[in-house]
């Protein structure tokens, strides 16, 4: 993904300058700092959550920046014969063409590919799945898909993504189901026997051995209530990501697009905030030539935890200011009619 | 680096005849030929060893490994569950799929198969269905309902010439290594449930054993051509014997011998080398 | 009518099939199941390591590895001219991953799917560090990984790794070191090495590290699932230690091949 379309003399400009003493970025940013983070949700109304993120959208005339849109959208999913009743996860990254203008249509679908699987592995992983995508159990579940686009690219791609999931999961909803049952009258062959003699016990081994038959039919329903659902269980667990861009000694956050180009590794740290105080991680990928050794690893692990636990603080209280804004226009819609 | 190596005599020869090879293969084998020889030290009528190794993937129903020189061919077979065709309700699939990937020759690429491997499993297919090798009635496991399907997957992992015979070797060990779980058939679920514990070997009526042979310069018959020999014959003949060593079938590809008797030559040498090899690799 | 999974240049079998359904109720009852000890090994043991280099005689460089059940062939054709016609002043290094239709406990349909992928990156990642590239500007360095057998995804990362980095000495290309690969989950309250496909699944996290012993460097961490950052280094520490040894196995099995 090393996109090398800045020159060397430029590349090594960018590397002194954050390898120096004092540290110095093109934007003048601290190595520690984000650019501006915009985020708003509820922007896809068909949805059942969505969100859209950018990062480092310029003040003045609102352009450029890494901008991202999550959807999740839930589908019924009639189970298969031996799986896991309890709904699905997928997540899937697409990237518009126009995002990476510089890479060919091919070198489009690998980046593509790769964004997925570093999403889908995460988000899709065991540890953090909702428990409430279970429709009848044993028969019907939820499947959630969680669609990422990327509009455009100026930079620290995976951070974006995962926050633009992580809002878009907090904002998700899922319909309320109610179960429905439909049960044949125990052993219906059972009742037309009765009375006869000395088939009761033929017909009573019969049923015996039924009781995976089809004697029940169900089904759900979706009662008509006025909000959209309940939210995701456990969506306070959805993970963020911190990209640590390794220019040794130093490390920063939030690459722009020539500095991604002129730095060799990344380190991808995802974690997760159950409680704030004990954090997990996640996911872990390093990206980029270049190497680290242990203790230089522990450091940079602690360090990330203290950044991603800024970062998920930034992001929740967003989150709620959101969900009062929402509420809030709703609230005003309702009162003008 | 900068200093030129420099080589003994002994390394200097080798270096002129494989740079004379590569840029003159047809020459280079023409040379060995008129001397009676093969580029690997073979006769035209020897063989290389064929070494086999069966039931060594726990993830299969059956496998095999089977070695022909260096060519080496890995199979599988995966059984799954299937309901029948409607017009042959008791039959059972039997889908043979040779994959010649890149990892094995610089020949190959990535991705699709090629026409080398089209054509080959189409033969294969040819060789084992139609030799009746398995009835497909004994994979039934329910009339109408469900049938055995049998993935049967080669896959070489080195390319040297002769994977046809080698895939067809691989294929049939396979096949008989092959255990199938007890199943049933449950009419109210409508579903097929199998045995944890007990399994059934495949009722393999025939052997089919394969012999190749690659017909160079329209007179000469090399037998089990390598992959240096390949690209050079004018066509290729391939002879498949049943475990009495009767003719199951003969076919050419490309050009055949000017000479009139190559077809009996070769079915003969065949003969020889199934008297030769079959025993000591079905027992 | 159009079928899926339908190709005309494979032989093709029925529509659909359905991989086999056993009888639940004859579950073996000594089975392994989660929380339970470790069975057959101790925790920090990894199944033997049997590895043979050079034995795919048409590649440039090439090793067959064996672990437990895990069995993986790695060929190396490179370096070669790239098809890319952009200039590039470093080499680039294509890994492809194939598993076997019959390598899983389900039969893969022959098509490149997301685990394919997601295995090739990082292979990718564990060895690009050690490959000295920019000695060998517009080429393409080919890596084909065959999985015959898996046993855990995990398993076929680290093993992966360790073949490739071997492959792509044997066949003679610059590195820096040659890289050692371990993966690790955490079960329970324990750290188990070397997961089983059955151990994995089971597991809250995985993680895979590689590192080129050699040079006291770590070139990729594969983490996955719900680890505590504590854990994490502690995986890294015991990971790091145990590459160690599997880089003496294989340096040594290198030394032997090719001093023949």
């Amino acid at each position: 993904m090393a996109s090398s379309h800045i020159s060397k003399a430029e590349s090594s400009y960018i590397q002194a300058g954050l390898t120096s003493k004092d540290p110095q970025r093109l934007d003048g940013r601290n190595l520690g700092d984000y650019r501006a983070v915009a985020l708003e949700t509820g922007v896809a109304p068909l949805a059942n959550g969505s969100a859209k993120l950018n990062i480092g959208r310029n003040p003045h005339n609102g352009s450029g920046g890494t901008e991202v849109v999550a959807a999740t959208k839930l589908e019924v999913e009639t189970l298969e014969e031996g799986a896991v009743d309890k709904g699905r996860v997928v997540c899937t990254v697409t990237c518009s063409p126009a995002a990476y203008p510089h890479l060919s249509p091919n070198a489009v679908e690998d980046l593509q590919y790769d964004l997925t699987t570093v999403i889908n592995q995460t988000l899709a992983h065991p540890s953090l799945h909702p428990g409430n995508l279970r429709i009848i159990p044993g028969r019907k579940s939820w499947l959630l898909n969680v669609d990422l686009v990327v509009l455009a690219d100026a930079g620290n791609i995976y951070d974006a993504l995962f926050m633009a999931a992580r809002a878009a999961l907090w904002d998700t909803k899922v319909p309320r189901t109610r179960f429905v049952q439909f049960k044949a009258r125990k052993g219906g062959v059972d009742n037309v026997g009765k009375g006869g003699d000395g088939m009761d016990v033929h017909q009573d081994v019969t049923s015996g051995f039924d009781t995976r038959g089809a004697h029940s039919a169900a089904d759900f329903e979706l009662p008509d209530y006025w909000d959209e659902g309940e939210v995701l269980d456990g969506r306070d667990r959805w993970p963020i990501c911190i990209t640590l861009n390794l220019v040794p000694p130093n490390h920063f956050l939030d690459a722009t697009t020539s500095e991604e180009s002129a730095v060799p590794l990344k380190l991808l740290l995802v974690f997760s905030f159950a409680s704030i105080e004990v954090p997990t991680i996640q996911a872990m990928r390093f990206i980029g030539t270049g190497e680290t050794s242990s203790p230089e690893l522990r450091q940079l692990i602690k360090e990330g935890q203290r950044y991603a636990a800024d970062t998920f603080k930034a992001l929740q209280s967003k989150l709620k200011a959101e969900d009062v804004r929402r509420n809030q226009k709703t609230r005003e819609l309702f009162a003008s009619r | 680096m900068t200093s030129p190596q420099t080589l003994s005599q002994e390394d200097q020869e080798g270096l002129k005849a494989s740079v004379f090879q590569r840029l003159h293969p047809r020459a280079y084998l023409e040379r060995f030929v008129a001397e009676g020889y093969r580029p690997d030290g073979r006769s035209f009528s020897s063989w290389r060893d064929v070494s086999v190794n069966v039931g060594s993937i726990s993830t299969a129903n059956g496998s095999a490994l089977v070695r022909i020189g260096n060519t080496t061919v890995v199979c599988g077979v995966k059984a799954e569950v299937a309901e029948p065709e409607l017009d042959c309700d008791t039959k059972g699939f039997l889908v043979p799929n040779l994959d010649l990937p890149a990892l094995c020759s610089p020949r190959f690429k990535p991705g699709p198969p090629s026409d080398e491997a089209q054509v080959l499993s189409a033969r294969l297919n040819e060789a084992i269905v139609a030799s009746g090798v398995l009835p497909l009635e004994s994979l039934c496991i329910h009339p109408r309902k469900s049938v055995w399907t049998l993935y049967v997957d080669a896959i070489c992992i080195n390319y040297d010439g002769n994977a046809f015979d080698a895939a067809l070797l691989a294929m049939i060990l396979a096949l008989k290594n092959t255990r199938l779980p007890k199943a049933q058939y449950d009419e109210q679920t409508g579903r097929t449930l199998c045995s944890r514990t007990e399994t059934d070997g495949l009722s393999i009526q025939r052997i089919p054993f394969a012999v190749s042979f690659g017909i160079f310069d329209s007179s000469h018959i090399l037998a089990d051509p390598s992959s240096f020999e390949e690209p050079l014959l004018d066509g290729t003949l391939t002879v498949i014997l049943d475990e009495h060593a009767d003719i199951l079938s003969a076919s050419q590809i490309g050009v055949g011998s000017s000479t009139q008797d190559a077809l009996s030559t070769c079915i003969s040498q065949a003969k020889q080398h199934h008297a030769a090899v079959f025993k000591s690799i079905y027992t | 009518m159009a079928q899926i999974g339908f190709d005309r240049r494979r032989i093709n079998g029925p529509e659909e099939s359905f991989a086999v359904i056993f009888e639940d109720n004859e579950e073996d009852p000594s089975k392994w199941k989660a929380g339970m000890a470790r069975v057959g090994r101790l925790p920090l043991a990894i199944r033997p390591i049997f590895l043979q280099p050079g034995l795919i005689e048409q590649a440039n460089g090439s090793a067959f590895i064996e672990t437990g059940k895990t069995k993986i062939a790695v060929a190396i054709y490179g370096p070669r001219q790239s098809k890319n016609i952009a200039f590039h002043d470093k080499g680039r290094l294509n890994v492809e991953v194939k598993f076997a239709p019959f390598s899983c406990q389900k039969r893969r349909a022959p098509i490149r799917d997301a685990e394919d992928r997601s295995i090739a990156m990082a292979i990718h990642q564990a060895i690009l560090p050690s490959v000295r590239l920019e000695t060998m500007p517009k080429s393409v360095v080919d890596i084909f990984v065959t999985i015959l057998e898996a046993d855990g995804i995990e398993g076929c990362v680290a093993v992966g790794s360790v073949a490739a980095s071997a492959a792509l000495v044997d066949a003679g290309i610059e590195v820096y070191g040659l890289v050692a690969s371990t993966s690790a989950a955490v079960n329970g309250d324990e750290l188990w090495l070397d997961p089983s496909n059955e151990e994995a699944a089971q597991s809250k996290g995985t993680l895979v590290l590689s590192s080129m012993p050699a040079l006291n460097k770590i070139t990729s961490v594969w983490q996955n699932g719900e680890m505590l950052p504590d854990q994490v280094l502690a995986a890294v520490d015991i990971c790091e230690k145990q590459c160690v040894e599997i880089h003496t196995v294989v340096a040594e099995k290198l030394r032997e091949t090719h001093s023949l």
